[in-house]
């Protein structure tokens, strides 16, 4: 069961990685919420478990806050002049409907590489050449293994 | 191929709805049924995306 601060702390790792990019390390966000590292760590773990926010496998840093993915992905999206990427072509597009915001997208297609772009403006999707997007798991097995996926 | 085809406009709206309050103080997860009704809000109800 996620505790209030839990909660505060997951609010606090969106924020701050829809800002810049990247998340909070561990020290940064025990900094801010005036705690000490590990229970801080714990936090992130409960979250983790919760499938709140993912973190790196045996790490306590943070690899997801789905839409966003803390690494380099083919999934490149520009938010006025961040750049942000996201895990995957739904969180994409995740990323503009979780910020209520412009964005352009840049998608590698995982096929033949090639780069797709789409844009939202207004609310309204404009893609460069339409196209369908193929989900390979059912929503049931989506987190066995959210990496995987 | 097995799975499931979207169009990304469709999926664009899927997003909207899954993603929309994300940023949210008051956001707590999504139950299974929550998840379930946006899924049905788009007419996606085959066993891919309801099944237990």
């Amino acid at each position: 069961m996620l505790e209030q601060m839990d909660w505060d702390i997951r609010l606090f790792v969106y924020r701050l990685f829809a800002s810049r990019g990247f998340p909070p390390a561990v020290e940064e966000i025990a900094r801010h919420f005036h705690v000490a590292a590990p229970v801080t760590k714990r936090a992130l773990h409960r979250l983790h478990k919760s499938h709140a926010l993912f973190l790196r496998p045996g790490s306590d840093d943070i690899l997801m806050a789905n839409p966003l993915s803390a690494v380099a992905t083919d999934y490149q999206v520009r938010v006025g002049k961040r750049r942000l990427y996201a895990n995957c072509a739904w969180d994409a597009l995740g990323i503009p409907a979780m910020l209520h915001a412009d964005a352009r997208i840049a998608a590698r297609h995982p096929l033949d590489r090639d780069l797709v772009h789409f844009s939202i403006e207004g609310s309204r999707l404009s893609a460069e050449n339409g196209g369908i997007v193929h989900f390979a798991k059912p929503f049931r097995n989506w987190y066995d293994n959210l990496i995987d996926t | 191929m097995k799975g499931a085809m979207v169009s990304w406009q469709k999926l664009w709206t899927l997003s909207q709805r899954w993603y929309g309050d994300r940023m949210s103080p008051a956001f707590r997860g999504r139950t299974l049924s929550e998840a379930r009704a946006i899924f049905a809000s788009l007419d996606l109800t085959d066993d891919f995306w309801m099944g237990d």
